[in-house]
């Protein structure tokens, strides 16, 4: 008799949002009472969105701790183009935010370039509280709004022969003064696998705590995968390419010794300069054991069995 | 004799830079491609320890210019100094 383990996300049929609670859901929003009081979600709200629509938060991956305070979230920033300090937001919001479209082309049956106007009004939002781990060795936990980046993936249908996607940042020279160092790999690439990208966890961010992404976090859209360092994760995107070869990334040009093209999660592999055995906690101070994958294992472990001979881990 | 001859040397290498690499190579350039992590991490020590201010402001400029003058501007340094010690140098 097969013994089936239960994911850590997986709930009760009886505890299921009706079908028809789920796909009314925009509706339903001005009836309120009735699906606020949805068990299996709750709706963002309070502060004004900015222009944000409303996005049910998915309860699927709870982070299992605190949301950071969002004031701790939105002025301590990695964003290179802006310099390689934290203290970055304010420069950040010189970055035109609009008009901003993304084009995502390359070995897809349907190249498209979406508005961000676009995004907000017809991509599935939704919103996921994901903890993201830093390289550095310090972690947050934001509630992230966005869509899974398969939608993406199905609206350009990709050909059988990619194998990887491209995440390409705006280089925009006149309020970035981290391009004035021409010697740096400019615009700064990421990338990862056409699987990993597939995995239901990969998340175009459009929104942070119910508002519209600001601009120091890497608006108006960014990419993230919560079980890799989060340098893994472009920010303020404007370019997605499908691709049969394997990009080399920003950080892999800059220092291939420690930042590769994987770089997941693992308390076990130090950093060469640092241990990531722990982090620190943003706005507590507090120092918790990293676990592997970011504690999103049971999701994509699956993606690397078959893989030798890769660092994956850096 | 001393100062002239290091003076005569770093010329020497702002020429071979300037032929070899082209005369708007930028002395950041030189430096990333010698060691990228170390100037990526020169950056990083400036902008989190000092101040970011200072870097944009001075370490940058100095950065960008071409890299053949930064021989040339030490190598100018050597030889006033050789001129204003005089039976020296």
């Amino acid at each position: 008799m097969p013994i089936r383990i239960p994911r850590g996300w997986e709930i009760p049929h009886s505890r299921v949002t009706p079908e028809h609670l789920l796909l009314g859901r925009r509706a339903g929003l001005g009836l309120g009472a009735g699906l606020l009081a949805a068990p299996a979600a709750a709706l963002a709200q309070g502060a004004p969105t900015g222009g944000l629509p409303p996005a049910m938060r998915n309860t699927r991956y709870a982070p299992g701790r605190e949301i950071t305070d969002e004031r701790e979230v939105t002025t301590f920033n990695n964003f290179y183009e802006f310099g390689s300090h934290k203290s970055i937001s304010r420069a950040a919001q010189r970055m035109p935010q609009r008009p901003w479209s993304v084009r995502i082309e390359g070995m897809v049956e349907t190249p498209r370039e979406f508005g961000i106007e676009d995004l907000l009004r017809f991509m599935p939002l939704e919103e996921r509280v994901y903890r993201l781990r830093c390289v550095e060795a310090w972690s947050m936990v934001v509630p992230w709004t966005g869509f899974e980046f398969s939608a993406l993936l199905n609206a350009v249908r990709p050909l059988a022969s990619a194998r990887y996607v491209v995440f390409e940042t705006a280089a925009i020279p006149g309020v970035m003064p981290g391009l004035r160092q021409s010697w740096y790999p400019w615009p700064y690439i990421e990338g990862c696998t056409i699987a990993e990208a597939a995995n239901e966890l990969s998340f175009m961010v459009v929104g942070a705590y119910g508002k519209v992404l600001p601009p120091q976090n890497g608006g108006p859209i960014r990419f993230h995968q919560p079980w890799k360092y989060g340098f893994k994760a472009g920010k303020s995107i404007v370019r997605i390419t499908l691709t049969d070869r394997r990009p080399v990334s920003f950080w892999e040009r800059v220092q291939p010794q420690e930042y590769g093209f994987w770089a997941n999660v693992n308390p076990e592999v130090p950093h060469p300069r640092w241990s990531q055995a722990t982090e620190r906690v943003l706005g507590s101070n507090a120092r918790v054991p990293t676990q592997i994958f970011n504690g999103y294992g049971e999701f994509v472990a699956a993606l690397y069995n078959d893989l030798q001979g890769e660092r994956l881990w850096a | 004799m001393v100062l002239k001859t290091i003076a005569l040397v770093l010329y020497s290498a702002a020429l071979i830079v300037a032929l070899a690499f082209g005369y708007g190579w930028s002395f950041g350039a030189m430096l990333f491609t010698i060691n990228p992590g170390a100037l990526n991490g020169l950056q990083a020590g400036v902008q989190r320890y000092l101040s970011p201010v200072l870097w944009d402001s001075l370490f940058v400029p100095v950065l960008l210019l071409p890299a053949w003058v930064i021989p040339v501007v030490i190598g100018t340094v050597f030889v006033l100094i050789s001129a204003l010690r005089p039976g020296k140098g």
